[in-house]
C-alpha cells in the first residue's frame, strides 16, 4: 500500500503560495504519472468505454488535486484514487443504466460482454480484486464495505461471472460452429 | 470453464492485452491552469 506518496500535506498555512504550488504540482504529476494506466485500465473494464473511462480518469486526478490539503500523512492514496473513480463510474452508470457490451468473436470481447452482465458493484470487486489484485483490505476501503462484506460480494461476483461466461461461451461456441458448417 | 477462482484470474488477465495507453497528465495540467 502505498501510504501518502509525498503527495498529502504539501501546504500548510504557513507556506507562500508560489514554491508551494511548484512541489504540488510536481507531486501531482508524479501521483498521475504512476496510477493514471492502473485507474484508467481499472475504468476501461469497470464501463467498457474507453473514451469515458479516460474522461474519468482525468477527472479523478482533477478532484485529488483539489482534495490535497485535506489529504494527510497516513493516508492510503491507492485505495483513494480508486475510490474516487469507482464512485465517478457508478455515477456515470447510473445516468446511462445500460452497459454496451461486445461482439462474441473472440475470448477478449466475450470477457467484455460478460462483465458487462454483472452489477457495478459485483464487476468493481471482481476487477479490483481478481484483476488488479489489490488486498481485500484495501478493495474494501474503496468499495465502502467491510471485509466480510467484501467477500460475500467476491464470491457472488465470481459466481456470477462463472454462470454468465458459460452461458456465453456456449453461444459463442454454436456461433463458430455454424459458420464452421456455413464454409 | 472456470472451475477455480485462479481460472477466473486468468480470463480476466486477458484484458490486459491491447489495453489502450491511458495518459492524462497534460490534460489534467492544463485544465488546473485553467481553474486558475
Amino acid at each position: 500500500v502505498v501510504a501518502c506518496h509525498g503527495y498529502c500535506g504539501l501546504v500548510s498555512d504557513d507556506e507562500q503560495p508560489g514554491p508551494a504550488t511548484t512541489r504540488h504540482r510536481a507531486a501531482l504529476a508524479e501521483l498521475i504519472e504512476e496510477y493514471q494506466q492502473s485507474v484508467g485500465s481499472y475504468l476501461i473494464h469497470l464501463l467498457g468505454e474507453p473514451e469515458v473511462a479516460r474522461a474519468l480518469t482525468e477527472e479523478t486526478f482533477l478532484l485529488a488535486h483539489r482534495a490535497h490539503a485535506e489529504i494527510r500523512p497516513g493516508t492510503y492514496l491507492r485505495p483513494w484514487l480508486y475510490g474516487m473513480a469507482t464512485q465517478l463510474a457508478y455515477r456515470h452508470l447510473r445516468r446511462r443504466r445500460v452497459v454496451r457490451l461486445s461482439g462474441c468473436e473472440i475470448e477478449r470481447p466475450l470477457i467484455q460482454s460478460v462483465l458487462g452482465e454483472l452489477r457495478p458493484s459485483d464487476r468493481a470487486v471482481l476487477l479490483l480484486c481478481d484483476l488488479e489484485q489489490l488486498p481485500s483490505n484495501e478493495v474494501a476501503l474503496i468499495v465502502g464495505i467491510s471485509t466480510e462484506r467484501l467477500r460475500g460480494r467476491l464470491a457472488r461476483a465470481r459466481a456470477r461471472f462463472r454462470f454468465v461466461y458459460v452461458a456465453h461461451h456456449t453461444v459463442v461456441s454454436s456461433c463458430q460452429i455454424g459458420h464452421w458448417l456455413s464454409r | 470453464l472456470l472451475a477455480s477462482d485462479d481460472e477466473i484470474r486468468r480470463r480476466l488477465a486477458l484484458l490486459r492485452v491491447g489495453e489502450p495507453r491511458i495518459d492524462v497528465l497534460g490534460r489534467v495540467m492544463q485544465r488546473i491552469d485553467d481553474e486558475t
